[in-house]
C-alpha cells in the first residue's frame, strides 16, 4: 500500500492501523467561501454595466478592471489550492507501534511528533457542534508522556471508534511496558 | 501640469503581480509532492488549479490583445 511504505521512519514489523485526515466538510467549508469570493466580481461588473455603463467604454478603465479580475481569480485560486494543501498535509498516522502527529502550518513551518503507543496515558474523543454531530466527526485527544504532552487528531472522521480503535492497540500492551494509562470518551454536544 | 502615463504600466505591474503568483503557486506544488501522501484527491485537485490557472491567464490575453495598450492615460 503506497501510505505504508511512506509511513516517517517505519520500524521493522510496523504496519498501518489509521491513516487520519480531517473530515472532508472542513476543506469543502473552505472552498464554498472562495467560491463566494469569485462570484462577488460578476456581481460587482453587473452592477457596474447598469449603474455606470460609461465606465466599461472607456478603455483603461476597462484594462485596469480586465488585469484587477484576473489577479483576483489567480488568488483565489491559490487560495483554493492552499487550502487543499494545508488539509491535505495535515495528517495523523496510527500504526501497531506509534501514534505519528504530522501537521503543516504555514507554508514554511511543518510539525512532525511521534510517540510509542507504551507512552500513551489516555485517549479522549469529544464531539461538539450540531454539523459535528450530524456528520460524526470530531477531535481525539491522546495524553502522553512524552515530550509533547497531548496529541490532538483534530476534526477527525468517526472520533469514538478513533480512540476505540487506539485502546484497542493499548490493551495489546504488557502491563509492564505501559507508562500509565487510563482510558474515557467524554461526549460533549452542544445543540 | 498633464501627467501622462502609459497603458503598459498597468502591465508590468500585473507582470509582478503574476511573478508573486507563480512562486506561491510553485511553493505549493512542492510541498504536495514532497510531503503528500499522492493519491488521486491530490492529482485531481493540482489538475484544477493548474487548468484554473491556464484559463484565467487564457481570458486575460484573449480579452487584453484587444486593447491598445500603448495609449496614454493623461492626469
Amino acid at each position: 500500500m503506497y501510505i505504508e511504505k511512506h509511513i516517517p521512519n517505519r520500524q521493522k514489523g510496523e504496519n498501518l492501523v489509521l491513516f487520519l485526515r480531517r473530515h472532508w466538510i472542513i476543506i469543502v467549508g473552505h472552498w464554498l467561501f472562495y467560491i463566494f469570493l469569485a462570484l462577488i466580481p460578476l456581481g460587482f461588473y453587473f452592477f457596474i454595466e447598469y449603474q455606470f455603463p460609461n465606465l466599461l467604454t472607456t478603455e483603461y478603465t476597462y484594462a485596469f478592471l480586465l488585469l484587477l479580475a484576473s489577479i483576483y481569480y489567480l488568488f483565489i485560486l491559490l487560495f483554493f489550492y492552499y487550502a487543499f494543501v494545508d488539509y491535505h498535509l495535515d495528517v495523523w498516522i496510527v500504526t501497531n507501534k506509534r501514534i505519528i502527529n504530522i501537521e503543516q502550518k504555514g507554508l514554511f513551518n511543518r510539525f512532525i511528533s511521534e510517540h510509542e503507543l507504551e507512552k500513551i496515558q489516555d485517549v479522549t474523543a469529544e464531539q461538539k457542534g450540531v454539523l459535528a454531530t450530524f456528520l460524526s466527526y470530531g477531535n481525539v485527544l491522546v495524553q502522553t508522556a512524552g515530550e509533547v504532552p497531548m496529541f490532538i487528531f483534530r476534526q477527525v472522521d468517526n472520533p469514538f471508534e478513533v480512540a476505540k480503535q487506539i485502546n484497542h492497540l493499548l490493551k495489546d500492551i504488557p502491563p509492564e511496558k505501559r507508562i500509565g494509562l487510563k482510558t474515557k470518551e467524554a461526549l460533549n454536544t452542544k445543540i | 501640469m498633464v501627467i501622462e502615463i502609459s497603458m503598459s504600466v498597468l502591465l508590468i505591474a500585473y507582470g509582478v503581480l503574476v511573478l508573486a503568483f507563480l512562486i506561491f503557486a510553485l511553493v505549493n506544488l512542492y510541498h504536495i509532492l514532497k510531503f503528500g501522501f499522492l493519491g488521486f484527491e491530490s492529482f485531481f485537485v493540482t489538475f484544477i488549479f493548474i487548468a484554473g490557472t491556464i484559463l484565467v491567464l487564457f481570458i486575460t490575453y484573449k480579452l487584453g490583445v484587444e486593447i491598445d495598450w500603448t495609449q496614454t492615460i493623461a492626469f
